[in-house]
């Protein structure tokens, strides 16, 4: 099976278990991101992201998603909304989630999450956890987070009455850093001239473990296309007929348009050879002795902290130069998510800063999961412009 | 070496023909919903204009957003690129383009060579471009090439607070309900189109000589806005400000027909 449709197959088995939760008597929390999923699975709770719906939905079914979106705009949720914030929020208000035993969310993503969440957990009328994420990173904010997730750990116990086993989370950690591992290894791959990844393989792989770390299921799931991609290393398989050009993306991709993605890769052989919402993330190795610092520091440091929290220097230099550097990139894509203010701070900043350090950078403003807002003929002009700049 | 330069925009066609270094002729026609006919329809008046026939152009490139579907072009250049190119031609100490179109806003930033290093582009609104100040004129009753000289009279610009270009439509209507005049409101909307540019420029900065084509720098008012704003006299080329991306496109025609016959 072809690698994206794995990835694809791994998530919807996910959300499947999710929905016969109830049945199986487990418990379900529904968590943003920069809650460790390895929390949840420790305490034998389902965790659920309902932002990863948007962007699963939206590659395999986008009338969904405009569903969700729909239901949020009927009840006066403004339309310009961010799709990842008014989403869930639409999801609860169609009772389209399963049932759900407790909100936890956390700071550091963007405020908007947080507020749909604490929508969520009072239309759903579940207790609900806020993890306070300082915006910067260094030893006093993991401790800082550390207490936090201590704090959310009780309180998990009193709302679902089960014990938190930290045994357990030490070996959760095992799993989490093992998937972690054969991750960072695809990655090693991406390093290669020419890249061994599609863009739709390659750009869709950071997503499961941010809901599923911790699980056997994204163990698996990396360990098998580690070995697919290794032998298409050994074998020296051509996967783009010639690459030309190597792509930095920066923040999400767009869930829906597979066929840009391609295209790019057709027309102009542009390969995206790193995300930079993966790359930390696929930098940080976890250890199970020091579990809670461990999360900390993979939160705090993740790539969705660097595009929304977080000092910009945290995104710029840390995570991205030394991603261009390291994966050989030569040019960047920087996605302008439909009514993301901490997207559009960082903007025109990141944009002039990689361009002094050599790399050209598009911006494409547009919805990377809500059809509705993603003109495909204007973003094809764009890009068309844009190889057409790298080329000329 | 005749060559030709086919650009189909959104508001008008515009062919431009060339021998060697010498513009023969050209055309700006109105778009038509289908881009084949704008482009032919374009085409041939440049044809006409010239006394030559299609079979005398030995090389022709479409750009614009239409460039995929012009029957006779051999090839397709990007809008940005073929900007890039005609400015450059017409002067070659451009180094900023200010192209305000029918329906798309673009700034683009050019080498010594004429080659793009940079560009954005206005996205899903279209309020800061050439249709924009279509429906105002339509609203106030005054004829488009009018807007320019009317809006210098103005001692007092009223302040368009509308960011959609609908709802300006409304807020015009409302100002001259209100009793506000016609002078002014067309500063206020000038004023309000050139903020929504001037935040696009610093997106890729200024750099001289900075120059201002399409349709709307035909209009007194807005050049006279933007240059204010930006603190810098903005170039006219010599030329049509309107058919600056299809000499572009000829001038990439003409070293194609170079190069292949080389």
């Amino acid at each position: 099976m072809d690698i994206h449709l794995r990835i694809a197959e791994t998530i919807a088995n996910s959300i499947e278990k999710i929905s016969q939760a109830e049945k199986e008597g487990k418990q379900v929390a529904l968590i943003n991101y920069f809650v460790p999923p390895e929390l949840c699975h420790a305490m034998d709770l389902i965790p659920i992201v309902p932002e990863t719906y948007m962007g699963f939905f939206a590659t395999v079914n986008p009338e969904k998603v405009i569903e969700a979106q729909e239901a949020a705009e009927n009840y006066g949720i403004p339309r310009e909304l961010c799709v990842f914030i008014k989403g869930p929020m639409g999801l609860a208000l169609k009772n389209a989630l399963p049932p759900i035993d407790v909100v936890c969310s956390a700071t550091g993503v963007c405020m908007g999450s947080v507020k749909a969440h604490d929508f969520i957990s009072r239309h759903l009328k579940c207790s609900d956890f806020l993890i306070d994420t300082p915006y910067y990173c260094d030893d006093e904010s993991i401790k800082y987070v550390v207490n936090e997730y201590r704090e959310c750990i009780k309180a998990l116990e009193k709302y679902t009455g089960k014990k938190f086993d930290y045994d357990k989370l030490k070996k959760i950690l095992e799993i989490s850093e093992r998937g972690a591992e054969y991750y960072r290894k695809i990655n090693e791959f991406r390093k290669l001239t020419p890249s061994p990844l599609h863009n739709v393989e390659g750009m869709n792989l950071w997503v499961p473990q941010n809901f599923m770390s911790g699980t056997e299921d994204v163990t698996a799931l990396y360990q098998s296309v580690y070995n697919e991609v290794k032998n298409r290393v050994e074998k020296a398989e051509k996967i783009v007929k010639e690459e030309r050009h190597r792509i930095l993306w920066i923040t999400m991709p767009i869930f829906f348009s597979f066929d840009t993605l391609t295209w790019l890769e057709e027309k102009y052989g542009a390969v995206v050879v790193m995300e930079i919402v993966a790359h930390s993330t696929a930098r940080i190795k976890m250890d199970p002795s020091k579990p809670l610092e461990s999360l900390a520091t993979k939160a705090l440091l993740s790539g969705f902290a660097s595009c929304a929290n977080g000092p910009m220097d945290n995104l710029l230099t840390i995570q991205s130069i030394d991603a261009a550097k390291e994966y050989n990139v030569d040019a960047a894509i920087l996605v302008a998510q439909w009514g993301c203010k901490q997207i559009a701070g960082i903007l025109n900043m990141s944009k002039k800063f990689f361009q002094m350090n050599g790399i050209p950078t598009l911006i494409l403003d547009t919805c990377i999961a809500d059809e509705r807002n993603y003109p495909e003929s204007q973003i094809r002009i764009r890009l068309e412009e844009f190889f057409e700049m790298l080329e000329g | 070496m005749i060559v030709a330069g086919v650009d189909v925009g959104s508001l008008t066609g515009k062919a431009v023909i060339m021998e060697n270094e010498s513009i023969l002729s050209y055309s700006i026609v109105p778009s038509t919903p289908l881009c084949e006919k704008t482009a032919t329809n374009a085409m041939n008046q440049a044809l006409e204009k010239a006394g030559l026939s299609l079979n005398d152009i030995e090389y022709i490139i479409g750009t614009g957003y239409g460039r995929l579907k012009i029957p006779f072009a051999k090839e397709n250049v990007t809008e940005i690129s073929c900007h890039g190119k005609g400015a450059h031609w017409l002067n070659p100490a451009t180094r900023t383009i200010i192209d305000i179109g029918g329906q798309d806003t673009k700034v683009i930033r050019i080498n010594e060579k004429g080659k793009v290093i940079d560009f954005a582009m206005n996205d899903k609104c279209a309020a800061g471009t050439g249709r924009f100040l279509e429906i105002m004129a339509k609203a106030l009753e005054v004829k488009l090439e009018d807007l320019g000289p009317l809006s210098l009279k103005s001692t007092n610009p009223v302040t368009i607070s509308s960011q959609c270009s609908v709802f300006a439509e409304s807020e015009v209507i409302s100002l001259l309900a209100e009793g506000e005049s016609i002078i002014n409101i067309i500063a206020g909307l000038h004023e309000s189109i050139s903020s929504r540019l001037i935040a696009l420029v610093h997106k890729v900065g200024l750099q001289k000589e900075a120059v201002l084509s399409g349709g709307v720098a035909k209009n007194i008012g807005v050049t006279q806005c933007l240059n204010n704003k930006l603190g810098v006299e903005l170039i006219l080329l010599p030329a049509d400000p309107q058919i600056i991306g299809a000499i572009g496109a000829a001038i990439f025609a003409k070293t194609k027909l170079q190069t292949s016959k080389n």
